[in-house]
């Protein structure tokens, strides 16, 4: 059984974190204390996110007290997680144009590296990644993890715009922006393929557990696929 | 079906209600009026439900007429209005006749005006909410030329709203922070001088977040953490030293350091703030800050 413990995050936020090294094990405690929070708390709980190893409870004051509610979360924490129902996974493969043109910052990121562009493309390329938490933005993935020889700390000071598609790298971490929207993120190529999608359950392509492949394509196939990405089979990994 | 046309939009219109609760696992943030209580003094004055949807108009600047009779009342921000080129005030009910022309002038103090209409507006739902998100492609803000559809449009009995009800709009802020989550991280002499630095609404705010400019940045001793979920008013540090504070547009995960968030009672000053506007923090305890928001959402509008 996993610990954790929680900490004040606003006068109606609570953060839950489960200490230790990140694993999927780890991971995979959270969703199942989420999964435990819904039921037990859910007519008190407004929202909850969980994400790689820490769950945001916020809380409707008007309905639960945080001193209750704090009483309710150490009565839990004496319960095991339940570690038996089986955890959906699948693998999705996602195209990417790597190219200086969409990816502003890939010069700078292989310049960081001391490599070459060549090298951090197949280094991007070359592993699965697990889904570890889904936010910042609808159907954000935040996939880990990126090869220690790539990783790049974040901008330090956000871009006020960051065009849909984007695939971007922030420290060990990788993603592919479903909308165009703010972002402090590395930037080194475009995906053409939706990931979101508001009219269709469950709206978002990738889930939590899932693992995520890139496969890096040519300026030609990312501008036919732009236009048709119904022709790219994302379970197959290749146009259909 | 009765209408509202739209003549002139000058900054972002959007649809707002209360929010969404319950899709935040999915990215999918909270939205709503970012100043909660103009929202349900503009409904109540036109007696309509206090979370009945309605627009927010940033920075003023907007024109209609409608088709048909309705009353409506313009909350928030302070704009001139005019009424067939006649001065009218807000946070009063006013009578809209067919065919009238309706002016929201730019906003002389404040940032948000909000725009009740009897009856309510016929808007999709979409994930438990009205509200719409721009950047999280849910709905789009209204251009010259759309329609907005009015359900049940009447004319209500004229009321105005309890002068020391309305608020000001003052050119220095002061935000009450909660401290928590990565505030430990500073050691205290550090911390401390987020209360004594003179900060300065940024022109890049908008509803996601409020940008503010230190007088003097105070890095972070950590240029990221594993990203974890965020709330609103959350208080990220990036690198550089300038805080973003979290509006109602905001992500719902983060990767940028935290000092707290800012109370939700103080919230709706900084959604006013505009460009420029000064901005100092003050700590707050979670109990105060609890009964301080407890207070704001059972104060109820007062109309006479």
């Amino acid at each position: 059984m996993s610990q954790w413990r929680f900490e004040t995050a606003s006068e109606c936020a609570i953060m839950i974190y489960f200490d230790g090294e990140l694993s999927v094990a780890l991971n995979e405690s959270v969703g199942q204390l989420s999964s435990l929070l819904k039921e037990r708390l859910a007519p008190v709980v407004i929202d909850l996110v969980p994400s790689y190893s820490s769950i945001l409870v916020t809380y409707d004051l008007c309905k639960i007290t945080g001193v209750e509610i704090k009483k309710a979360l150490k009565l839990l924490q004496k319960e095991p997680l339940n570690t038996g129902h089986s955890i959906n996974s699948k693998l999705i493969t996602l195209p990417v144009w790597y190219s200086e043109e969409v990816g502003q910052d890939l010069i700078r990121v292989a310049q960081q590296a001391r490599l070459e562009v060549d090298d951090v493309i197949k280094i991007h390329s070359g592993s699965d990644y697990r889904a570890f938490a889904l936010g910042f933005a609808p159907g954000f993935a935040y996939l880990g993890d990126v090869d220690k020889r790539i990783a790049t700390p974040r901008l330090d000071t956000p871009r006020s715009y960051v065009p849909a598609g984007s695939v971007a790298i922030a420290d060990r971490q990788t993603s592919v922006y479903p909308a165009a929207s703010p972002g402090g993120w590395n930037i080194i190529g475009q995906c053409p393929i939706e990931l979101f999608d508001p009219a269709h359950a469950p709206y978002s392509l990738i889930q939590p557990n899932d693992n995520v492949r890139f496969i890096p394509i040519n300026r030609e196939s990312f501008d036919r696929l732009k236009q048709n990405p119904e022709l790219w089979s994302v379970s197959e990994g290749c146009c259909v | 079906m009765s209408n509202l046309n739209v003549n002139k939009v000058l900054g972002q219109v959007t649809v707002q209600d209360n929010g969404r609760s319950g899709f935040a696992h999915l990215g999918i943030t909270e939205s709503g009026a970012a100043d909660k209580w103009a929202m349900r003094c503009a409904n109540k004055l036109v007696d309509n439900d206090e979370l009945e949807p309605l627009l927010e108009i940033t920075l003023g600047g907007f024109a209609f007429s409608t088709d048909c009779a309705v009353s409506l009342a313009v909350t928030g921000a302070r704009a001139p209005l005019l009424l067939n080129g006649c001065s009218v005030d807000q946070y009063q009910s006013i009578e809209l006749r067919k065919g009238d022309q309706f002016e929201i002038k730019p906003t002389t103090q404040g940032a948000r005006v909000y725009l009740a209409l009897s009856g309510g507006i016929d808007t999709e739902t979409q994930f438990g909410s009205t509200s719409i998100c721009v950047r999280e492609g849910l709905g789009r803000s209204l251009s010259i030329g759309d329609d907005i559809k009015l359900l049940q449009p009447r004319i209500t009995v004229p009321v105005t709203l309890a002068a020391d009800q309305i608020p000001q709009f003052k050119r220095s802020i002061r935000l009450g922070l909660v401290k928590g989550l990565q505030s430990h991280l500073y050691d205290w002499q550090a911390f401390d001088r987020f209360f004594k630095t003179r900060f300065e609404v940024s022109p890049l705010s908008d509803r996601m977040g409020c940008r503010l400019i230190a007088d003097t940045p105070i890095a972070p001793p950590l240029d990221g953490i594993r990203s974890e979920g965020i709330n609103l008013g959350s208080v990220q540090i990036p690198s550089d030293g300038h805080p973003i504070i979290m509006l109602n547009d905001h992500q719902t995960i983060g990767g940028y350091m935290k000092i707290g968030s800012i109370c939700r009672a103080d919230l709706a000053l900084l959604a006013q703030a505009t460009p420029g506007t000064e901005v100092h923090l003050y700590p707050i305890s979670v109990e105060h800050a609890q009964q301080r928001l407890l207070h704001q959402l059972k104060r109820v509008p007062k109309v006479i």
